[in-house]
């Protein structure tokens, strides 16, 4: 299992996928950074908490539009390794299970997705220190809030993941992904957002302050659930899957 | 010209079995659609939005439909871009088709036209659609021919621009996700781009954001940089695609 592993992250280092998941979000917080100085009066005149602030700028687009997208790149990068050169049948010719081979992809896969989190956070902080933003540092929210939203995309991971699997043609997983997060922009302001879990990641990183998201709790243990069936199934599908 | 016709030709044969059809079909029925729906859930209160600001049906339509449209079109657009190169570098494709006596920018500008015709096509479509859902929804005015052709002919101005950044990229990096990554970023900071006009005239991600046939947005920026920029980097890329090193 060790082994498979370090096989894993062996086959991403030469992929730039890393420099994508830590680049893209630190532009989007350059990008925040900079309205929050453009508009700093706005933002701050009624008293906000200037990190708080920095903290919406970054996050608007990054995790309504960014974030979802980045997830179908992800995915599909992870899965196109084996998809592309007949991979599968070279990989599952070893003696490996195919349980665990889909189980560790996606967890790598979730890993890296994380690091995209943690770039985001660590970006924000560098560009809060850099602009000498006043006011105290909303350690809880500004932790606890990615982490939420992580855990809300779980099923949105799930989901892109065995698309990715299953389909050989990138477009697919892509086409899916984008084609599902982009409507997550309007079913998020409405009352309807809790039966669309594109919306769960919006709702946690920014929602937390508004009324609609007094369902919060709900919406974990509804991730986590349809993490498990998602991804059972994805797996079951994929070890009954003939590899041609 | 016959040879050109012949590389178009090729092009599209590549793409007769990818998904890529079936996401360029949907793209403008899934935008509408949510358009439609959101008509559906809200038509009295988006009525009363549309009399408030002096609007027509129409207007109100398209106004509504955009603010979804211009992140949709060029999201869809940067994996167009995308993957009719990446089919090139999957396959080792650009060895075998540069050994055959075509020059390298023919090769290069009937990529650029193919991803330009899939791009028209989801605009048009996107723009009957949009006309099939207002007479669906019953609109009391007469249809807006005018309002339609200028908003489908600024888009397909606009978005040249856009497709010339993506080939140019796509053409020029052999990892694919990296061409989309960064078309994806630019596209999710296209609003912050377009707040600042100056800034919004050369980041061809933002230009789709101008295309509204509005009083208060400046079409010129689709229009006279979009075209602009389109041509800029076609030339780019020609440039850049003829010393590319094919290993």
């Amino acid at each position: 299992m060790k082994e498979i592993i370090v096989v894993e992250l062996i086959k991403l280092k030469g992929s730039k996928i890393f420099w994508i998941v830590i680049l893209a979000p630190a532009f989007m917080v350059l990008q925040g950074a900079v309205n929050l100085l453009r508009y700093y009066d706005l933002f701050t005149g009624q008293g906000q908490n200037a990190w708080e602030q920095l903290y919406t700028q970054s996050m608007i687009f990054y995790v309504m539009i960014l974030f979802p997208v980045l997830i179908s790149v992800v995915m599909t990068l992870v899965a196109r390794m084996e998809n592309a050169h007949h991979g599968w049948k070279q990989y599952l010719s070893l003696p490996v299970k195919k349980e665990v081979v889909y189980t560790i992809k996606f967890i790598i896969a979730c890993g890296v997705i994380f690091i995209n989190i943690l770039a985001l956070l660590i970006s924000i902080l560098i560009s809060g220190f850099f602009l000498g933003l006043e006011g105290n540092l909303p350690w809880q929210n500004f932790i606890v809030r990615p982490m939420a939203m992580y855990v809300a995309a779980l099923p949105v991971m799930a989901v892109l993941y065995v698309v990715s699997i299953r389909h050989k043609q990138m477009t697919i997983p892509l086409g899916i992904g984008i084609g599902l997060a982009l409507p997550a922009m309007l079913v998020a302001n409405s009352k309807f957002w809790l039966v669309y879990p594109w919306t769960y990641p919006i709702m946690a990183a920014l929602g937390v302050d508004m009324d609609l998201f007094s369902k919060g709790p709900i919406v974990y243990f509804v991730s986590i659930i349809l993490l498990i069936i998602v991804f059972l199934s994805g797996s079951k599908n994929f070890c009954q899957k003939d590899i041609i | 010209m016959q040879e050109f016709y012949r590389l178009i030709k090729g092009e599209l044969l590549k793409q007769k079995r990818s998904f890529l059809w079936p996401v360029v079909i949907f793209t403008p029925l899934v935008g509408t659609l949510l358009t439609f729906a959101n008509f559906c859930l809200r038509y009295d209160y988006l009525r009363g939005l549309a009399a408030k600001q002096n609007l027509s049906s129409w207007q109100l339509l398209l106004t509504q439909h955009h603010f979804l449209w211009a992140f949709f079109l060029p999201l869809v657009a940067t994996i167009v871009a995308s993957h009719v190169h990446y089919l090139e570098y999957k396959s080792s494709g650009w060895k075998q088709i540069l050994a055959l006596p075509v020059s390298r920018i023919k090769v290069y500008v009937a990529k650029w036209v193919l991803v330009f015709l899939l791009n028209l096509f989801m605009i048009i479509e996107n723009s009957i659609c949009l006309f099939l859902v207002g007479k669906v929804l019953g609109f009391p005015e007469i249809f807006d021919l005018s309002l339609f052709l200028t908003y489908t002919g600024y888009q397909i101005v606009a978005v040249s621009g856009l497709i010339g950044s993506q080939c140019f990229l796509s053409a020029n990096l052999s990892n694919a996700s990296v061409a989309m990554t960064i078309g994806f970023v630019g596209v999710a900071s296209s609003l912050f781009f377009a707040q600042s006009e100056q800034l919004a005239k050369f980041i061809p991600y933002a230009h789709m954001i101008f295309t509204l046939p509005d009083p208060t947005i400046n079409n010129a920026i689709a229009l006279n940089y979009g075209f602009s920029c389109g041509l800029i980097f076609l030339g780019l890329g020609m440039i850049f695609f003829q010393r590319k090193e094919i290993s």
